[in-house]
């Protein structure tokens, strides 16, 4: 049976350490279409030097199972401007004080695309990357989604919304310009965000004009890490750093499926988590 | 804003095509920001230069004059579940959304191949080809979703959801091989049974075998041929797509997303408001 998540379902971690248990005590002839976190926590050291300007491949993320160092969580209490914590106050993200019926969370509540950045920074399992002439694309397991990255030197849109010959729309994944700072570090910049979207699972806000950069330092074979820092002066006093992500090369490249489905998670609500379609008490 | 394509696309020509970068250009007069969305369907070169060997890199808009077989005869068990689905849209002659159970009201993955017909809202999909290690990558338009195809010569699984064996997944399990150095060859098989084969609510299991095959006759022609061999649910193959992509000029994607959110207040505030549910 294939995992679905509704963003909130617990123990997936303990099922997924439970199968890897069990595979690897078991006798079972392997799969090369099964992914193996044994195997991927099996790979130590760092594999050998990184290749020069070459991200290519599958990568497991730091909710992957495959023994990756945690993510360093973004600042707890970010310097918001006065708006930003309007904007800040008003998001209620599932937590300790906030169960799941309360939640205003788009993607806890209807699995709606997670936008960037909140896509490179929360349930980040699994990536693969692959390069064109032009462009990377970043495909994320979690969602089954993809991520365009312009490698030819475009500049990026600086006008988003309403009208006129050089705006743009914006959009769940912004516009976004990358180019290669030296041979291992490759450095992503991104604007024009949907602003109805989360910039990470707490509810940071963020407006369309925030300005997003990415860093992707690849220091060995085996070895890649991602720092997300958001510049976003109408919401906050100073860039907020998004976290520090790191993710291990997966020897067999291979990974599994793993979404948010809408119709299970509208089930799930009804009939565990709302079933009086009221909110909680004490909300 | 934007692209967001609610639930059921047809519903949506509406109220959604203006929610669109095309709606909206339509309705301003312009096209979207130039360098960042080109659209429309370019004029073939006359005439296009030759295909190139084994390469298919690059991006793709379709199908076009898509013209299927005639779906066969299904088995009592393809019978049974198919009585169950409840189609929306004119393919199903029915525009009451909401007595239609179709997943993607809500949604729910497409699937392989439904993803392969055309759900924009300007009946064109668009994907492209790249590469990972050993294997083809394709990234579609619609719903941004993404599949692998292994070309390092491994079998496919025999089985899905049993002990031992991977589990199905949406877009299924993928291996590719050249014929020649025009055609390319896709079995897939392992499919997650929840979505449709297609808007009517036709089934599919997740034993069945669907080729794709890629024949890039020119530069900028490709022609698609899909095959769903499903002894589960239909009495014999048939050919499920044959149709025609075209090389798109600009290479670039709109956003091109079904927001659930959307779907389902469209569904419960519009479409259903009375609540009653559909079984």
């Amino acid at each position: 049976m294939r995992r679905t998540c509704t963003g909130i379902i617990a123990g997936l971690a303990g099922a997924l350490l439970l199968s890897a248990v069990a595979a690897g005590q078991s006798a079972e002839p392997r799969s090369p279409w099964k992914y193996y976190p044994e195997d991927a926590r099996a790979n130590k050291g760092p594999g050998g030097p990184a290749p020069v300007r070459d991200l290519t491949g599958t990568w497991a993320g730091e909710s992957s199972g495959a023994g990756v160092e945690r993510l360093v969580p973004p600042e707890r209490q970010p310097s918001f401007t006065p708006l930003g914590k309007q904007l800040f106050d008003r998001n209620r993200a599932e937590g300790a004080n906030v169960l799941v019926a309360d939640s205003n969370d788009p993607h806890v509540k209807y699995c709606d695309p997670f936008g960037f950045p909140r896509n490179m920074n929360d349930q980040i399992r699994s990536m693969t990357i692959t390069t064109l002439p032009n462009r990377t694309f970043v495909m994320l397991r979690f969602m089954n989604i993809w991520r365009e990255i312009w490698t030819d030197g475009r500049a990026l849109p600086t006008s988003f919304g309403g009208r006129g010959k050089d705006v743009h729309d914006p959009t769940y994944n912004g516009y976004s310009v990358g180019r290669w700072q030296d041979d291992y570090t490759f450095v992503v910049e991104t604007t024009g965000i949907a602003s109805e979207t989360w910039a990470t699972e707490s509810g940071l806000p963020h407006s369309v004009d925030a300005r997003v950069t990415e860093r992707f330092v690849r220091k060995s074979k085996n070895d890649l890490t991602l720092t997300l820092t958001m510049d976003d002066p109408k919401l906050y006093t100073k860039p907020v750093s998004l976290g520090e992500i790191y993710f291990r090369w997966i020897p067999s490249q291979t990974f599994f499926d793993f979404s948010c489905v809408p119709s299970s998670v509208q089930r799930y609500l009804k009939e565990m988590a709302d079933p009086s379609g009221s909110p909680s008490a004490g909300r | 804003m934007r692209n967001s394509l609610a639930a059921s696309i047809v519903l949506l020509f509406g109220i959604a095509f203006l929610a669109t970068d095309e709606g909206r250009a339509a309705q301003r007069g312009r096209i979207s920001g130039e360098g960042f969305i080109t659209e429309g369907v370019p004029k073939m070169p006359n005439p296009p230069g030759p295909a190139p060997k084994r390469d298919l890199t690059g991006m793709w808009v379709g199908p076009q004059n898509n013209k299927p077989d005639q779906v066969p005869p299904m088995t009592p068990a393809g019978e049974a579940l198919f009585k169950q689905r409840h189609p929306y849209g004119p393919a199903s002659r029915n525009d009451d959304l909401g007595a239609s159970n179709d997943p993607f009201i809500t949604c729910d993955p497409l699937g392989f191949p439904r993803n392969l017909l055309a759900h924009a809202v300007s009946s064109r999909g668009r994907f492209i080809f790249g590469s990972a290690p050993d294997r083809l990558l394709i990234a579609y338009e619609q719903q941004r979703v993404w599949r692998e195809i292994w070309m390092n010569g491994r079998a496919l699984p025999k089985v899905v959801d049993v002990r031992g064996a991977p589990e199905s997944r949406y877009y299924g399990h993928s291996v590719g091989h050249w014929e020649n150095d025009n055609t390319l060859i896709i079995d897939t098989t392992g499919v997650d049974e929840r979505p449709w084969l297609d808007e009517l609510g036709h089934p599919r299991s997740s034993s069945a075998r669907i080729q794709e095959r890629y024949t890039r006759v020119d530069q900028y022609n490709l022609q698609l041929t899909v095959t769903v061999d499903d002894p589960k649910f239909y009495t014999k193959p048939w050919t499920w797509m044959r149709a025609n992509f075209y090389w798109v000029m600009g290479q670039e994607f709109a956003e091109t997303f079904c927001i659930p959110s959307e779907g389902i207040e469209y569904r419960d505030s519009l479409a259903k408001p009375s609540g009653i549910e559909i079984k």
